[in-house]
Protein backbone atom coordinates (compact mmCIF):
# COMPACT_ATOMS: atom_id res chain seq x y z
CA UNK A 1 0.00 0.00 0.00
CA UNK A 2 1.31 3.39 -0.93
CA UNK A 3 1.78 5.97 1.82
CA UNK A 4 -1.00 8.07 0.29
CA UNK A 5 -3.53 5.21 0.32
CA UNK A 6 -2.44 4.30 3.83
CA UNK A 7 -3.04 7.81 5.12
CA UNK A 8 -6.30 8.13 3.20
CA UNK A 9 -7.75 5.10 4.98
CA UNK A 10 -6.19 5.60 8.41
CA UNK A 11 -6.13 9.38 8.89
CA UNK A 12 -8.91 9.38 11.47
CA UNK A 13 -7.07 6.87 13.65
CA UNK A 14 -3.81 8.79 13.32
CA UNK A 15 -5.50 12.02 14.29
CA UNK A 16 -7.14 10.42 17.32
CA UNK A 17 -3.86 8.88 18.49
CA UNK A 18 -2.06 12.21 17.98
CA UNK A 19 -4.65 13.99 20.05
CA UNK A 20 -4.24 11.46 22.85
CA UNK A 21 -0.46 11.84 22.58
CA UNK A 22 -0.74 15.61 22.91
CA UNK A 23 -3.11 15.32 25.87
CA UNK A 24 -0.74 12.97 27.71
CA UNK A 25 2.15 15.40 27.11
CA UNK A 26 0.26 18.48 28.23
CA UNK A 27 -1.21 16.78 31.30
CA UNK A 28 2.27 15.73 32.36
CA UNK A 29 3.75 19.20 31.81
CA UNK A 30 0.78 20.78 33.59
CA UNK A 31 1.45 18.59 36.61
CA UNK A 32 5.19 19.26 36.39
CA UNK A 33 4.43 22.98 36.41
CA UNK A 34 2.12 22.60 39.42
CA UNK A 35 4.83 20.73 41.33
CA UNK A 36 7.95 22.37 39.91
CA UNK A 37 6.96 26.01 40.32
CA UNK A 38 6.48 25.78 44.10
CA UNK A 39 9.68 23.72 44.35
CA UNK A 40 11.56 26.41 42.43
CA UNK A 41 10.16 29.11 44.70
CA UNK A 42 11.05 27.07 47.77
CA UNK A 43 14.60 26.64 46.46
CA UNK A 44 14.83 30.38 46.00
CA UNK A 45 13.75 31.04 49.56
CA UNK A 46 15.84 28.44 51.35
CA UNK A 47 19.41 27.33 50.70
CA UNK A 48 18.97 23.85 52.11
CA UNK A 49 15.85 23.26 50.02
CA UNK A 50 17.74 24.57 46.99
CA UNK A 51 20.58 22.07 47.45
CA UNK A 52 18.15 19.20 47.98
CA UNK A 53 15.63 20.00 45.25
CA UNK A 54 18.01 21.11 42.51
CA UNK A 55 20.25 18.06 42.96
CA UNK A 56 17.33 15.65 43.05
CA UNK A 57 15.72 16.93 39.85
CA UNK A 58 19.13 16.97 38.14
CA UNK A 59 19.75 13.35 39.08
CA UNK A 60 16.31 12.32 37.81
CA UNK A 61 17.06 14.12 34.56
CA UNK A 62 20.24 12.08 34.03
CA UNK A 63 18.32 8.77 34.08
CA UNK A 64 17.84 7.72 30.45
CA UNK A 65 14.18 8.20 29.53
CA UNK A 66 13.76 4.60 28.44
CA UNK A 67 15.09 3.41 31.79
CA UNK A 68 12.79 5.79 33.62
CA UNK A 69 9.75 4.17 32.00
CA UNK A 70 11.20 0.75 32.86
CA UNK A 71 11.67 1.76 36.49
CA UNK A 72 8.00 2.71 36.67
CA UNK A 73 6.85 -0.88 36.12
CA UNK A 74 7.91 -2.31 39.51
CA UNK A 75 6.76 0.88 41.26
CA UNK A 76 3.44 1.69 39.60
CA UNK A 77 2.81 -1.04 37.06
CA UNK A 78 1.86 -0.17 33.51
CA UNK A 79 -0.65 2.17 31.91
CA UNK A 80 -1.36 5.86 31.77
CA UNK A 81 -0.53 6.78 35.35
CA UNK A 82 3.06 5.47 35.47
CA UNK A 83 3.66 6.98 32.04
CA UNK A 84 2.52 10.41 33.20
CA UNK A 85 4.56 10.10 36.39
CA UNK A 86 7.69 9.35 34.37
CA UNK A 87 7.16 12.37 32.11
CA UNK A 88 6.38 14.62 35.08
CA UNK A 89 9.61 13.57 36.80
CA UNK A 90 11.58 14.28 33.67
CA UNK A 91 9.90 17.64 33.09
CA UNK A 92 10.65 18.88 36.60
CA UNK A 93 14.20 19.94 35.81
CA UNK A 94 13.50 22.66 33.24
CA UNK A 95 10.59 24.00 35.31
CA UNK A 96 12.36 24.00 38.69
CA UNK A 97 15.70 25.14 37.32
CA UNK A 98 14.25 28.03 35.35
CA UNK A 99 11.99 29.16 38.18
CA UNK A 100 14.99 29.18 40.49
CA UNK A 101 17.28 30.94 37.99
CA UNK A 102 14.59 33.45 37.04
CA UNK A 103 14.06 34.42 40.66
CA UNK A 104 17.77 34.46 41.47
CA UNK A 105 18.61 36.81 38.59
CA UNK A 106 16.21 39.60 39.50
CA UNK A 107 17.94 42.97 39.82
CA UNK A 108 18.82 43.24 43.55
CA UNK A 109 17.94 46.95 43.43
CA UNK A 110 14.36 46.11 42.50
CA UNK A 111 14.15 43.61 45.32
CA UNK A 112 15.48 46.21 47.75
CA UNK A 113 12.98 48.80 46.58
CA UNK A 114 10.17 46.28 47.12
CA UNK A 115 11.41 45.64 50.66
CA UNK A 116 11.96 49.34 51.28
CA UNK A 117 8.39 50.14 50.23
CA UNK A 118 7.09 47.82 52.91
CA UNK A 119 6.06 44.76 50.90
CA UNK A 120 5.84 41.52 52.85
CA UNK A 121 7.58 38.42 51.60
CA UNK A 122 4.56 36.92 49.83
CA UNK A 123 3.42 40.22 48.34
CA UNK A 124 6.92 40.67 47.01
CA UNK A 125 6.93 37.16 45.56
CA UNK A 126 3.60 37.44 43.77
CA UNK A 127 3.64 41.09 42.77
CA UNK A 128 7.30 41.59 41.92
CA UNK A 129 9.53 38.53 41.83
CA UNK A 130 7.42 35.98 39.96
CA UNK A 131 6.24 38.49 37.33
CA UNK A 132 9.83 39.56 36.73
CA UNK A 133 10.97 35.93 36.47
CA UNK A 134 8.09 34.98 34.18
CA UNK A 135 9.97 35.12 30.85
CA UNK A 136 12.65 32.77 32.20
CA UNK A 137 10.05 30.42 33.72
CA UNK A 138 8.21 30.44 30.41
CA UNK A 139 11.36 29.45 28.55
CA UNK A 140 11.68 26.46 30.89
CA UNK A 141 8.08 25.53 30.23
CA UNK A 142 8.75 25.57 26.50
CA UNK A 143 11.67 23.16 26.88
CA UNK A 144 9.50 20.92 29.08
CA UNK A 145 6.65 20.78 26.54
CA UNK A 146 8.92 19.96 23.60
CA UNK A 147 10.74 17.29 25.64
CA UNK A 148 7.47 15.78 26.83
CA UNK A 149 6.01 15.46 23.32
CA UNK A 150 9.08 13.50 22.28
CA UNK A 151 9.23 11.46 25.44
CA UNK A 152 5.58 10.37 25.41
CA UNK A 153 6.44 8.35 22.31
CA UNK A 154 8.14 5.88 24.66
CA UNK A 155 5.05 5.72 26.90
CA UNK A 156 3.70 3.21 24.41
CA UNK A 157 6.20 0.70 25.86
CA UNK A 158 4.30 0.66 29.17
CA UNK A 159 0.89 0.53 27.50
CA UNK A 160 -0.08 4.18 27.78
CA UNK A 161 -0.84 4.58 24.07
CA UNK A 162 0.15 7.58 21.99
CA UNK A 163 1.97 7.78 18.69
CA UNK A 164 4.61 5.35 19.97
CA UNK A 165 2.05 2.60 19.35
CA UNK A 166 2.19 3.29 15.62
CA UNK A 167 5.95 3.62 15.52
CA UNK A 168 6.78 0.47 17.49
CA UNK A 169 4.15 -1.59 15.68
CA UNK A 170 5.53 -0.28 12.42
CA UNK A 171 9.05 -1.31 13.39
CA UNK A 172 8.00 -4.80 14.49
CA UNK A 173 6.05 -5.57 11.32
CA UNK A 174 8.39 -3.50 9.14
CA UNK A 175 5.64 -1.16 7.97
CA UNK A 176 7.34 2.12 7.16
CA UNK A 177 3.95 3.68 6.49
CA UNK A 178 3.11 3.13 10.16
CA UNK A 179 6.48 4.46 11.32
CA UNK A 180 6.00 7.61 9.25
CA UNK A 181 2.38 7.99 10.37
CA UNK A 182 3.65 7.87 13.97
CA UNK A 183 6.77 10.05 13.70
CA UNK A 184 5.65 12.92 11.53
CA UNK A 185 2.87 14.04 13.93
CA UNK A 186 5.38 13.93 16.82
CA UNK A 187 7.69 16.16 14.86
CA UNK A 188 4.92 18.54 13.81
CA UNK A 189 3.53 18.84 17.34
CA UNK A 190 6.96 19.43 18.87
CA UNK A 191 7.89 22.09 16.32
CA UNK A 192 4.43 23.65 16.53
CA UNK A 193 4.51 23.84 20.34
CA UNK A 194 8.02 25.28 20.24
CA UNK A 195 6.97 27.94 17.74
CA UNK A 196 3.78 28.93 19.56
CA UNK A 197 5.41 29.10 22.98
CA UNK A 198 8.33 31.09 21.63
CA UNK A 199 5.87 33.53 20.11
CA UNK A 200 4.03 33.84 23.42
CA UNK A 201 7.36 34.32 25.20
CA UNK A 202 8.32 37.20 22.90
CA UNK A 203 4.96 38.89 23.32
CA UNK A 204 5.32 38.51 27.05
CA UNK A 205 8.64 40.34 27.21
CA UNK A 206 7.66 42.88 24.58
CA UNK A 207 4.49 43.88 26.38
CA UNK A 208 6.70 45.54 28.99
CA UNK A 209 8.63 47.71 26.59
CA UNK A 210 5.91 49.50 24.66
CA UNK A 211 2.88 51.51 25.62
CA UNK A 212 -0.09 49.46 26.72
CA UNK A 213 -3.00 49.37 24.26
CA UNK B 1 2.58 66.35 57.16
CA UNK B 2 6.24 65.86 57.89
CA UNK B 3 8.09 64.37 60.85
CA UNK B 4 11.45 65.15 62.36
CA UNK B 5 14.08 62.44 62.03
CA UNK B 6 16.70 62.26 64.75
CA UNK B 7 19.80 60.09 65.06
CA UNK B 8 20.96 59.66 68.64
CA UNK B 9 24.44 58.26 68.97
CA UNK B 10 23.95 55.75 66.17
CA UNK B 11 26.73 53.34 65.26
CA UNK B 12 26.72 50.66 62.60
CA UNK B 13 29.48 48.11 62.53
CA UNK B 14 29.88 45.40 59.94
CA UNK B 15 32.07 42.49 61.07
CA UNK B 16 35.77 42.88 60.38
CA UNK B 17 35.78 46.53 59.26
CA UNK B 18 35.94 49.89 61.02
CA UNK B 19 32.43 51.24 61.84
CA UNK B 20 30.51 52.28 58.72
CA UNK B 21 28.71 54.88 60.82
CA UNK B 22 30.37 56.05 63.99
CA UNK B 23 28.42 57.62 66.88
CA UNK B 24 26.25 59.75 64.65
CA UNK B 25 23.96 62.30 66.26
CA UNK B 26 21.97 64.38 63.81
CA UNK B 27 18.57 66.04 63.70
CA UNK B 28 16.70 66.54 60.45
CA UNK B 29 13.99 69.11 61.05
CA UNK B 30 10.47 68.30 59.91
CA UNK B 31 9.84 69.60 56.40
CA UNK B 32 13.50 70.25 55.57
CA UNK B 33 15.88 68.68 53.07
CA UNK B 34 19.10 67.18 54.36
CA UNK B 35 21.79 66.34 51.82
CA UNK B 36 24.13 63.61 53.03
CA UNK B 37 27.36 64.04 51.13
CA UNK B 38 30.76 62.41 51.11
CA UNK B 39 33.03 60.12 49.08
CA UNK B 40 32.03 56.49 48.50
CA UNK B 41 32.39 54.39 51.60
CA UNK B 42 31.81 57.34 53.94
CA UNK B 43 28.66 55.75 55.37
CA UNK B 44 26.07 58.04 53.79
CA UNK B 45 24.02 55.26 52.20
CA UNK B 46 24.24 53.16 55.35
CA UNK B 47 23.03 56.16 57.34
CA UNK B 48 20.04 56.59 55.05
CA UNK B 49 19.12 52.91 54.95
CA UNK B 50 18.98 52.81 58.74
CA UNK B 51 16.03 55.21 58.58
CA UNK B 52 13.78 52.66 56.84
CA UNK B 53 15.58 49.82 58.59
CA UNK B 54 16.96 48.18 55.49
CA UNK B 55 20.01 48.23 57.76
CA UNK B 56 19.68 47.94 61.54
CA UNK B 57 22.01 50.03 63.72
CA UNK B 58 24.47 48.21 66.00
CA UNK B 59 23.77 50.72 68.76
CA UNK B 60 21.97 54.01 69.30
CA UNK B 61 18.44 54.89 68.29
CA UNK B 62 16.69 56.74 65.48
CA UNK B 63 13.49 58.68 66.22
CA UNK B 64 10.72 59.43 63.77
CA UNK B 65 8.88 62.29 65.44
CA UNK B 66 8.86 61.11 69.06
CA UNK B 67 8.82 57.41 68.28
CA UNK B 68 11.93 55.24 68.32
CA UNK B 69 11.81 53.37 65.00
CA UNK B 70 13.16 50.14 66.49
CA UNK B 71 9.79 49.79 68.27
CA UNK B 72 7.67 50.41 65.18
CA UNK B 73 6.27 47.54 63.10
CA UNK B 74 8.65 47.20 60.16
CA UNK B 75 6.16 47.24 57.28
CA UNK B 76 4.23 50.15 58.80
CA UNK B 77 7.43 52.16 59.19
CA UNK B 78 8.47 51.51 55.60
CA UNK B 79 5.06 52.46 54.23
CA UNK B 80 5.45 55.81 56.02
CA UNK B 81 8.73 56.46 54.23
CA UNK B 82 8.95 57.15 50.51
CA UNK B 83 11.99 55.57 48.88
CA UNK B 84 13.71 56.56 45.64
CA UNK B 85 16.93 54.94 44.43
CA UNK B 86 19.42 55.52 41.65
CA UNK B 87 18.25 54.15 38.29
CA UNK B 88 14.82 54.84 39.78
CA UNK B 89 13.90 51.23 40.54
CA UNK B 90 10.56 51.35 38.76
CA UNK B 91 9.14 47.87 38.27
CA UNK B 92 9.38 47.15 34.52
CA UNK B 93 6.38 44.80 34.51
CA UNK B 94 4.05 47.42 35.93
CA UNK B 95 2.61 50.45 34.17
CA UNK B 96 3.24 53.95 35.51
CA UNK B 97 -0.11 53.88 37.32
CA UNK B 98 0.58 50.45 38.83
CA UNK B 99 4.00 51.56 40.03
CA UNK B 100 2.55 54.61 41.73
CA UNK B 101 -0.29 52.58 43.26
CA UNK B 102 1.95 50.10 45.11
CA UNK B 103 2.01 51.58 48.60
CA UNK B 104 -1.62 52.85 48.51
CA UNK B 105 -2.64 49.29 47.61
CA UNK B 106 -0.56 47.87 50.44
CA UNK B 107 -2.35 50.30 52.72
CA UNK B 108 -5.72 49.08 51.45
CA UNK B 109 -6.99 52.24 49.77
CA UNK B 110 -10.01 51.79 47.50
CA UNK B 111 -9.71 52.05 43.74
CA UNK B 112 -11.38 55.45 43.37
CA UNK B 113 -9.06 57.00 45.94
CA UNK B 114 -6.00 55.44 44.32
CA UNK B 115 -7.05 56.64 40.85
CA UNK B 116 -7.62 60.17 42.07
CA UNK B 117 -4.25 60.12 43.82
CA UNK B 118 -2.44 58.94 40.67
CA UNK B 119 -3.91 61.84 38.68
CA UNK B 120 -2.96 64.28 41.39
CA UNK B 121 0.63 63.00 41.56
CA UNK B 122 1.16 62.96 37.79
CA UNK B 123 0.07 66.58 37.73
CA UNK B 124 2.38 67.37 40.67
CA UNK B 125 5.46 65.92 38.96
CA UNK B 126 4.50 67.43 35.59
CA UNK B 127 3.57 64.34 33.56
CA UNK B 128 0.50 64.21 31.30
CA UNK B 129 -2.30 61.89 32.49
CA UNK B 130 -1.91 59.75 29.32
CA UNK B 131 1.33 58.43 30.83
CA UNK B 132 -0.66 56.34 33.33
CA UNK B 133 -0.80 53.33 31.03
CA UNK B 134 2.77 53.49 29.76
CA UNK B 135 5.54 51.17 30.86
CA UNK B 136 8.78 52.48 32.37
CA UNK B 137 10.97 51.41 29.45
CA UNK B 138 9.02 53.66 27.09
CA UNK B 139 9.85 56.73 29.21
CA UNK B 140 12.96 58.92 29.16
CA UNK B 141 15.30 58.97 32.15
CA UNK B 142 13.87 62.24 33.40
CA UNK B 143 10.30 60.99 33.06
CA UNK B 144 11.19 57.79 34.91
CA UNK B 145 12.70 59.86 37.68
CA UNK B 146 9.48 61.89 37.95
CA UNK B 147 7.46 58.70 38.20
CA UNK B 148 9.89 57.50 40.88
CA UNK B 149 9.24 60.65 42.91
CA UNK B 150 5.48 60.32 42.36
CA UNK B 151 5.61 56.72 43.53
CA UNK B 152 7.54 57.65 46.67
CA UNK B 153 5.02 60.39 47.46
CA UNK B 154 1.99 58.20 46.71
CA UNK B 155 0.75 57.57 50.24
CA UNK B 156 1.73 61.06 51.39
CA UNK B 157 4.56 59.81 53.62
CA UNK B 158 6.05 62.23 56.17
CA UNK B 159 9.59 61.25 55.16
CA UNK B 160 11.25 60.73 51.77
CA UNK B 161 14.58 58.96 51.27
CA UNK B 162 16.48 59.47 48.01
CA UNK B 163 19.62 57.48 47.28
CA UNK B 164 21.67 59.18 44.53
CA UNK B 165 18.36 59.84 42.79
CA UNK B 166 19.70 61.87 39.89
CA UNK B 167 23.01 60.09 39.39
CA UNK B 168 21.98 58.42 36.14
CA UNK B 169 20.70 61.58 34.44
CA UNK B 170 22.62 63.78 32.02
CA UNK B 171 23.76 67.12 33.55
CA UNK B 172 21.08 69.26 31.89
CA UNK B 173 18.20 66.97 32.81
CA UNK B 174 19.65 66.63 36.30
CA UNK B 175 19.54 70.35 37.00
CA UNK B 176 16.00 70.58 35.64
CA UNK B 177 14.77 67.69 37.78
CA UNK B 178 16.55 69.16 40.82
CA UNK B 179 14.63 72.39 40.29
CA UNK B 180 11.41 70.44 39.91
CA UNK B 181 12.10 68.58 43.14
CA UNK B 182 12.53 71.91 44.94
CA UNK B 183 9.27 73.15 43.42
CA UNK B 184 7.49 69.99 44.54
CA UNK B 185 9.01 70.28 48.00
CA UNK B 186 7.71 73.83 48.32
CA UNK B 187 4.23 72.33 47.90
CA UNK B 188 4.48 69.11 49.89
CA UNK B 189 6.98 70.07 52.65
CA UNK B 190 8.31 66.60 53.43
CA UNK B 191 11.31 65.70 55.50
CA UNK B 192 13.70 64.62 52.75
CA UNK B 193 17.05 62.88 53.07
CA UNK B 194 19.11 62.87 49.87
CA UNK B 195 22.29 60.86 49.56
CA UNK B 196 24.73 62.20 47.00
CA UNK B 197 28.45 62.25 46.31
CA UNK B 198 28.04 65.48 44.36
CA UNK B 199 28.65 68.56 46.50
CA UNK B 200 27.00 70.83 43.92
CA UNK B 201 23.82 68.79 44.18
CA UNK B 202 24.01 68.85 47.98
CA UNK B 203 24.35 72.65 47.94
CA UNK B 204 21.53 73.12 45.45
CA UNK B 205 19.06 70.87 47.21
CA UNK B 206 19.90 70.82 50.90
CA UNK B 207 18.41 73.14 53.50
CA UNK B 208 21.31 71.67 55.40
CA UNK B 209 24.27 69.64 54.23
CA UNK B 210 25.82 66.90 56.34
CA UNK B 211 29.35 65.98 55.28
CA UNK B 212 30.41 62.48 56.27
CA UNK B 213 33.87 61.01 56.28
CA UNK B 214 34.67 57.45 57.35
CA UNK B 215 31.39 57.18 59.23
CA UNK B 216 31.85 60.42 61.16
CA UNK B 217 29.85 63.60 60.80
CA UNK B 218 32.39 66.27 59.81
CA UNK B 219 30.15 69.27 59.30
CA UNK B 220 26.39 69.81 59.42
CA UNK B 221 25.25 73.28 58.43
CA UNK B 222 23.24 75.21 55.83
CA UNK B 223 24.99 75.26 52.42
CA UNK B 224 25.95 78.93 52.72
CA UNK B 225 27.80 78.32 55.98
CA UNK B 226 29.58 75.28 54.58
CA UNK B 227 30.70 77.36 51.61
CA UNK B 228 31.81 80.25 53.80
CA UNK B 229 33.56 78.22 56.43
CA UNK B 230 34.48 74.71 55.34
CA UNK B 231 35.48 73.04 58.55
CA UNK B 232 38.68 71.46 57.28
CA UNK B 233 40.71 70.70 54.17
CA UNK B 234 38.58 67.61 53.47
CA UNK B 235 35.36 69.62 53.23
CA UNK B 236 37.11 72.35 51.23
CA UNK B 237 38.34 69.73 48.79
CA UNK B 238 34.85 68.24 48.41
CA UNK B 239 33.55 71.72 47.55
CA UNK B 240 36.33 72.35 45.05
CA UNK B 241 38.45 75.33 44.05
CA UNK B 242 35.43 77.37 42.94
CA UNK B 243 34.05 77.58 46.46
CA UNK B 244 33.46 81.33 46.37
CA UNK B 245 31.83 81.20 42.94
CA UNK B 246 29.47 78.60 44.35
CA UNK B 247 28.82 80.89 47.27
CA UNK B 248 27.91 83.74 44.93
CA UNK B 249 25.59 81.43 43.01
CA UNK B 250 23.88 80.40 46.25
CA UNK B 251 23.24 83.82 47.81
CA UNK B 252 20.49 86.15 46.57
CA UNK B 253 21.10 89.84 45.85
CA UNK B 254 18.82 90.69 48.80
CA UNK B 255 21.33 89.17 51.26
CA UNK B 256 24.05 91.83 50.79
CA UNK B 257 22.40 94.78 48.99
CA UNK B 258 22.17 98.22 50.54
CA UNK B 259 19.21 100.58 50.78
CA UNK B 260 21.18 103.41 49.13
CA UNK B 261 19.73 104.66 45.89
CA UNK B 262 21.57 103.49 42.80
CA UNK B 263 23.17 105.96 40.33
CA UNK B 264 20.55 106.98 37.79
CA UNK B 265 21.78 105.03 34.78
CA UNK B 266 22.70 101.79 36.64
CA UNK B 267 21.51 98.49 35.09
CA UNK B 268 18.79 96.67 37.02
CA UNK B 269 18.85 93.30 38.78
CA UNK B 270 16.13 91.36 40.68
CA UNK B 271 16.21 90.94 44.47
CA UNK B 272 16.02 87.17 44.18
CA UNK B 273 18.68 86.91 41.46
CA UNK B 274 21.91 85.29 42.61
CA UNK B 275 25.00 87.32 43.33
CA UNK B 276 26.68 85.41 40.53
CA UNK B 277 24.12 86.81 38.08
CA UNK B 278 24.64 90.31 39.52
CA UNK B 279 28.42 90.03 39.31
CA UNK B 280 28.25 88.86 35.71
CA UNK B 281 25.94 91.78 34.93
CA UNK B 282 28.58 94.16 36.35
CA UNK B 283 31.36 92.55 34.30
CA UNK B 284 29.15 92.60 31.24
CA UNK B 285 28.15 96.26 31.52
CA UNK B 286 31.38 97.56 33.03
CA UNK B 287 29.45 99.23 35.91
CA UNK B 288 30.36 98.88 39.58
CA UNK B 289 26.77 99.35 40.85
CA UNK B 290 23.39 97.89 39.96
CA UNK B 291 19.88 99.10 40.73
CA UNK B 292 17.89 96.49 42.60
CA UNK B 293 14.31 96.15 41.38
CA UNK B 294 11.92 97.46 44.02
CA UNK B 295 14.47 99.90 45.49
CA UNK B 296 18.02 99.80 46.82
CA UNK B 297 21.32 99.09 45.11
CA UNK B 298 24.13 96.61 44.89
CA UNK B 299 27.70 97.93 44.75
CA UNK B 300 30.69 95.77 43.88
CA UNK B 301 31.93 96.49 47.46
CA UNK B 302 28.84 94.64 48.74
CA UNK B 303 30.03 91.48 47.02
CA UNK B 304 33.16 91.51 49.17
CA UNK B 305 30.98 91.00 52.23
CA UNK B 306 29.38 87.87 50.78
CA UNK B 307 32.13 85.54 51.90
CA UNK B 308 32.06 86.87 55.47
CA UNK B 309 28.30 86.88 56.02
Amino acid sequence: MSLYDFLATRWEDILAVSWWHLRLSLMAVGLALGIGLPLGVLSHMNRLAAALVLNTVSIIYTVPTLALFGLMIPLLGIGVIPAIVAVVLYSLLPVVQNTYTGLANIDPNLREVAVGMGMGRLTRLFRVELPLALPVIFAGLRVAVVNAIGMVTLASLIAAGGLGDLIFRGISIMSWNLVIAGSVPVLVMALGADFLLKLAEQRLSRSREVAAP
Amino acid sequence: MALQVEFRDVTKEFPGTPPAVDRLSLTIEAGSILALVGPSGCGKTTTMKMINRLIEPSSGEIYLGDAPISHMPLKELRRMIGYVIQYVGLFPHMSVAENIAIVPKLLGWNKARIDARIDELLALVGLPPEHRARYPRSLSGGQQQRVGVARALAADPPVLLMDEPFGALDPITRVRIQDELLAIQSKVRKTIVIVTHDMDEAIRLGDKVAVLRAGRLVQHEPPVDILRHPKDAFVAELIGHDRLVKLLSTLPVASVMSEDAAPGEAPAVGREATLETAFLRMLDTGRDALAVEGGGSLHIRDLLRASIG
